[in-house]
């Protein structure tokens, strides 16, 4: 047990300094000892003790200059333990003779009392000196000068070494004590540091916005989940990728990709670099194109010098659609007015012509232009109107118990006049109970879906209004044998400014009017939706309640 | 696209809106004008394939083939780019127009537009070519 006690740090030179004075003044007074006690020994001429002694003082000398300096207590502990047996082997010499063996013993004594209370830290003179006093008592009278000698000197080292390791072991202690402390405290402040980076890899996790950080050289050394979520590239992926090469494969046909890290220069360490914020259009790793509002943010060492930079991102592929679509809108309706009005000015002034003579028949079809133009634009107008009053929340509803039958028959009576290529069918019994819905908006969505049957069947044919009473509600259903909805569009149709087909094929719109008919079906409590197959037609319908009977009834007999 | 006869000029409207063309059909016709027309750029390459008129009236916002595109289909080919062209314009397309003027389009007409003058620009453009 006493062996392990003091473990000497050979990086800590003060402590190895020590430690080898200490073993080398045990190693001194040892042989000083051994050379006082074996001249007298040699002019007796009695060689085997001498030889004995010696062996042991030769060992003890090998044990201190072999065993190494961190298991100092094996060093000094084999270095007594060689001498030790010479003199166990020496007392065994003499306890035949006639010679007194108890200066041998007192060695022994001497010896092991100095190493165990070496470490022990106190006793260490008392035991030494009072083993070194009284053994001169137990030798022979002609010895006793030589011996006291050698056991003041003896005791003079054994002090000196003593004294050393004593220190050595005071020092060890201590500095393992202030070891344990600052272990304690580093262990906390590991633990705490530990606490503070999960609670900033929980944040990190959680926030919605991708967030980066790259170093100086433009590696990325951090990426979030959002990160991860936003672009499909996982954290194994992008950690020590170089930020201004990272993107996903560019779709076919799709053109190039910016990097996440966008056209931010590389960061130069002396750049008066503060934030920046910028917007880029990537590809996800799916080759998806995505637009990336990104703002960055220098990180800084203690010393102000730049570390690294962070960047917070977001998908505003939506917004930038969005966008995109307002835009377009705005050109749409500006568009969509002048038409119509450039219309109804130009048939107004034709017949306002002083100079040409027009037949009654032409003066009345310039007439019908004139309604039909003007209708559209009053449509265009109420549709844009019902638009901003949805989108602030603001539509007001007048549910009454209304009519089937004329609603629908008003719709297409005021459409019938427009077209002369399509022939409209009236699906609607006689006996049909009232809904509930607001008149006007009903006629609203009405003309809307008759509106765009027509523009959907530019080749003319039938358009088929129906009404049905089914499971409690009406159904209103607008037919045609037009062009058809592709299915890719068909789930995007009751989309804010969403349109089909663009324009592509000449049908013109706002995109406005089947945003509008769905928000004003939902307002009556109704559910539109459309079936549709290319090249054969569109079916658009939606169900409405009916007008509690009650209602109804109060009606019909304020009406007779 | 039949010429009604000696001196009745003839003229092709390209226009996708159909409210529009009736509006210029009516006003050419009643002064003794041929009219003939077309839904978009593409309808007006067939027709001008077959026969050219002395006088194109060239809508430029269409679907399809637009103005522009047909005016340089006109200026490639040898039949067709003498035939003088009138843009039809909305506000704020300037620079549609100044291309149209660099294709050879030797007037304009801005939307919306009082018929009678529209007359006189399509007369005055024929009288040119008289010259």
């Amino acid at each position: 047990m006493f062996l392990d006690r003091v473990i000497v740090r050979q990086q800590d030179p003060r402590q190895l300094r020590m430690a080898k004075s200490a073993a080398w003044i045990y190693w001194l007074g040892i042989i000083v000892v051994f050379t006082g006690t074996m001249l007298p020994l040699a002019s007796e001429i009695d060689r085997v003790p001498v030889l004995l002694l010696t062996l042991g003082g030769l060992l003890s000398t090998v044990a201190v200059i072999l065993i190494p300096w961190d298991r100092f207590s094996y060093k000094i502990f084999y270095a007594m333990a060689a001498l030790a047996c010479s003199h166990i082997a020496t007392l065994i010499y003499y306890s035949g003779g006639v010679e007194s063996p108890f200066g041998e013993l007192y060695f022994l004594i001497a010896i092991w009392a100095a190493y165990f209370f070496s470490f022990r830290g106190y006793a260490l003179v008392a035991s030494t000196a009072i083993a070194s006093f009284l053994a001169p008592y137990f030798y022979d009278y002609q010895y006793d000068v030589v011996h006291i000698t050698s056991a003041i000197i003896h005791i003079l080292f054994m002090l000196i070494a003593g004294g050393l390791v004593n220190l050595l072991v005071q020092q060890v202690r201590d500095r393992n004590a202030d070891l344990s402390r600052t272990t304690m405290t580093l262990a906390q402040k590991v633990r705490q540091e530990l606490r503070e980076q999960e609670k900033t890899a929980a944040v990190l996790a959680s926030v919605a916005d991708g967030v980066y950080v790259v170093d100086t050289s433009g590696h990325i050394v951090l990426w979030n989940k959002a990160a991860a979520l936003i672009t499909g590239f996982s954290e194994e992926e992008m950690i020590g990728r170089d930020c201004y090469g990272a993107t996903g494969e560019a779709p076919e046909g799709g053109g190039g990709c910016t990097p996440f890290c966008g056209s931010v220069a590389p960061l130069d360490a002396d750049s008066n670099f503060s934030s920046t914020g910028y917007e880029v259009l990537t590809c996800r790793k799916d080759s998806e194109k995505i637009w990336l509002s990104v703002s960055a943010a220098p990180i800084r060492d203690p010393d102000g010098s730049i570390a690294g930079v962070v960047h917070v991102f977001r998908d505003i592929s939506e917004y930038k659609e969005i966008d995109r679509m307002k835009s377009d809108f705005v050109a749409t309706v500006s568009h969509e007015l002048r038409t119509p009005l450039t219309s109804i000015l130009g048939f107004s002034k034709t017949l306002l012509r002083t100079d040409a003579r027009f037949s009654d028949a032409s003066r009345e079809s310039f007439l019908l232009e004139i309604v039909r133009e003007g209708e559209r634009l009053a449509r265009l107008i109420e549709d844009v109107l019902s638009v901003s009053r949805i989108e602030a929340g603001k539509l007001r509803l007048d549910l009454k118990a209304v009519d089937v039958g004329p609603a629908v028959g008003q719709v297409v009576k005021n459409m019938a006049r427009l077209t002369s290529i399509h022939n409209f069918v009236i699906n609607v019994a006689d006996d049909l109970p009232r809904v509930s819905a607001d008149p006007d908006k009903l006629y609203q969505v009405l003309l809307n879906l008759v509106v765009n049957a027509i523009k959907y069947s530019p080749d003319g044919g039938p358009i088929t209004v129906t009404a049905i009473e089914r499971d409690g509600r009406m159904r209103f259903e607008v037919t045609d044998q037009g062009v058809g909805i592709s299915v890719e569009h068909l789930p995007h149709v009751f989309e804010r400014f969403y349109r089909a087909a663009r324009g592509k094929n000449g049908v013109k719109g706002t995109g406005l009017g089947l945003f509008v008919s769905k928000s004003l079906v939902e307002q009556m409590g109704g559910k539109i939706r459309v079936e549709s197959e290319v090249g054969q037609g569109s079916r658009f319908f939606f169900d409405l309640p009916l007008a509690p009977a009650e209602e109804a009834e109060a009606e019909d007999k304020i009406a007779s | 696209m039949e010429s009604s006869g000696i001196g009745s000029k003839h003229i092709l409207i390209v226009d996708d809106e159909a409210s529009l063309r009736t509006l210029v059909r009516a006003n050419l016709e009643v002064d003794g004008l041929v009219v003939s027309e077309a839904v978009d750029g593409i309808e007006a390459m067939k027709m001008l394939a077959e026969s050219q008129p002395d006088l194109i009236l060239l809508d430029i916002m269409m679907p399809g083939k637009d103005g522009i595109e047909v005016l340089e289909n006109l200026a490639a080919d040898e039949k067709l780019k003498g035939i003088p062209v009138i843009l039809l314009t909305a506000k704020g397309e300037q620079e549609d127009l100044e291309k149209g003027a660099e294709l050879g389009a030797c007037g304009h007409i801005t939307k919306p537009f009082d018929p009678e003058q529209m007359v006189r620009t399509v007369k005055a453009a024929l009288g040119m070519i008289r010259r």
